[in-house]
């Protein structure tokens, strides 16, 4: 009874952390929504106790990495029409909205995934690092490397010194 | 003088450095503007992260994520579903949480928790032992008990507390308490097991929002003080 309830609580980080891993709100919501019906099917498998929130967090992007695969291997199916049409490729289309158009989600959408992810857990939504690296099930080492990296790159695409 | 790496620099800004470390990071800084600049221009760049993705986490809960959450306890039932402007997901949410005291309270001024524009937050005497009461100087009988009072990595106030109805985490938003765990109080201990400061679940979110350390005595106040600006 108290998951819905402790779930629901945790809706406005989900969906924060979503529109980060996305390329705009509405896309994040489409995945908080998915991430939420999973843990709604697959509830048994949370064990009380133990962080829900962490748990939340790891079938969202678990959810993220795989909706990317596929959306690449349609990129690929479909790329010689796209290119023929000239509309470029399916994500430059959906930057829309608040989050989208910012200069901070144009550059976050730049990043490669892995940097994206570890940005969007210790920046946005401030986990540990200890924590974050638990919830993409990474050495620390590896963590710390992706968010140079990331963060690097962010500010070289915002393109500003201060 | 040992030059700081990028990520070590960055974990230091990210609060995630042990004192030794910190101390020869702090040091550098001192001594070298250009290490300072990087700094700063991180510093600068997580706060423009957490700037344009806040909103979201401050809109009200959209409806549909209401009732995927409350639709499978079928709760959608008598006063609520006939007073559709009076209903809120996170009410019924709140309600499933915590038993019935919230569903008949919520709405109602001796409730703890109120829904504020969608967000669940402190209301009355838990309002008031958040705004006022010092874990360094609070009476053992008291309704509320305020555990750690520290900064979260934003920077906002939050205390950990535990009372009769509820239990749990909340940060200060403007002039609210917003609530970022809530578990069952010890009323409900029958039912749930019983919620504390002491609860691993409260610790473990403490431990997540936490910048650094919790505030001491004197820093409690200093927040009390300051209205926890």
């Amino acid at each position: 009874m108290a998951f819905e309830g402790e779930l629901l609580a945790l809706v406005p980080r989900l969906r924060r952390f979503a529109a980060s891993l996305s390329r705009n709100s509405a896309d994040g919501d489409d995945l908080c929504q998915a991430a939420l019906e999973r843990a709604l099917k697959s509830r048994e498998q949370w064990q009380e106790g133990t962080r829900l929130d962490s748990w939340m967090y790891r079938i969202m992007r678990n959810l993220w990495i795989d909706e990317a695969r596929a959306r690449r291997r349609a990129a690929q199916t479909f790329a010689p029409e796209e290119a023929g049409t000239g509309i470029g490729h399916a994500g430059d289309r959906d930057i829309e909205d608040a989050i989208g158009v910012s200069d901070v989600g144009r550059a976050m959408a730049r990043l490669p995934a892995e940097q994206r992810e570890v940005i969007a857990l210790v920046l946005v939504e401030g986990l540990a690092y200890k924590e974050a690296a638990a919830v993409l099930d990474i050495p620390m080492g590896t963590l710390t490397s992706r968010l140079v990296r990331g963060r690097t790159a962010l500010l070289e695409l915002m393109g500003e010194a201060a | 003088m040992t030059a700081i790496s990028e990520e070590m620099l960055l974990a230091y800004a990210d609060g995630e450095l042990d004192e030794v470390s910190r101390r020869r990071v702090e040091a550098s800084l001192a001594r070298d503007q250009a290490l300072a600049a990087r700094l700063a221009a991180h510093r600068s760049l997580t706060a423009k992260l957490v700037e344009s993705y806040a909103p979201l986490a401050e809109a009200p809960v959209p409806d549909r994520f209401a009732a995927l959450l409350t639709q499978p306890q079928k709760i959608a039932s008598k006063p609520f579903a006939r007073r559709p402007f009076a209903w809120s997901g996170l009410a019924i949410a709140a309600s499933l949480a915590f038993g019935v005291f919230v569903g008949q309270e919520l709405g109602n001024k001796a409730a703890p928790l109120s829904v504020q524009r969608g967000q669940l937050v402190a209301q009355g005497a838990l309002k008031e032992a958040l705004d006022t009461q010092l874990a360094s100087n609070q009476p053992t009988d008291a309704a509320t008990r305020i555990g750690l009072t520290f900064r979260a990595k934003d920077g906002r106030w939050c205390r950990s507390f535990d009372g009769r109805d509820v239990a749990g985490v909340a940060c200060r938003a403007g002039t609210d308490w917003r609530l970022e765990q809530v578990l069952p109080g010890r009323v409900s201990q029958a039912e749930f097991r019983q919620a504390s400061s002491e609860d691993e679940r409260i610790s473990a979110t403490v431990e997540a929002l936490m910048a650094d350390q919790p505030a001491d005595a004197r820093a409690e106040k200093m927040g009390l003080d300051d209205d926890w600006k």
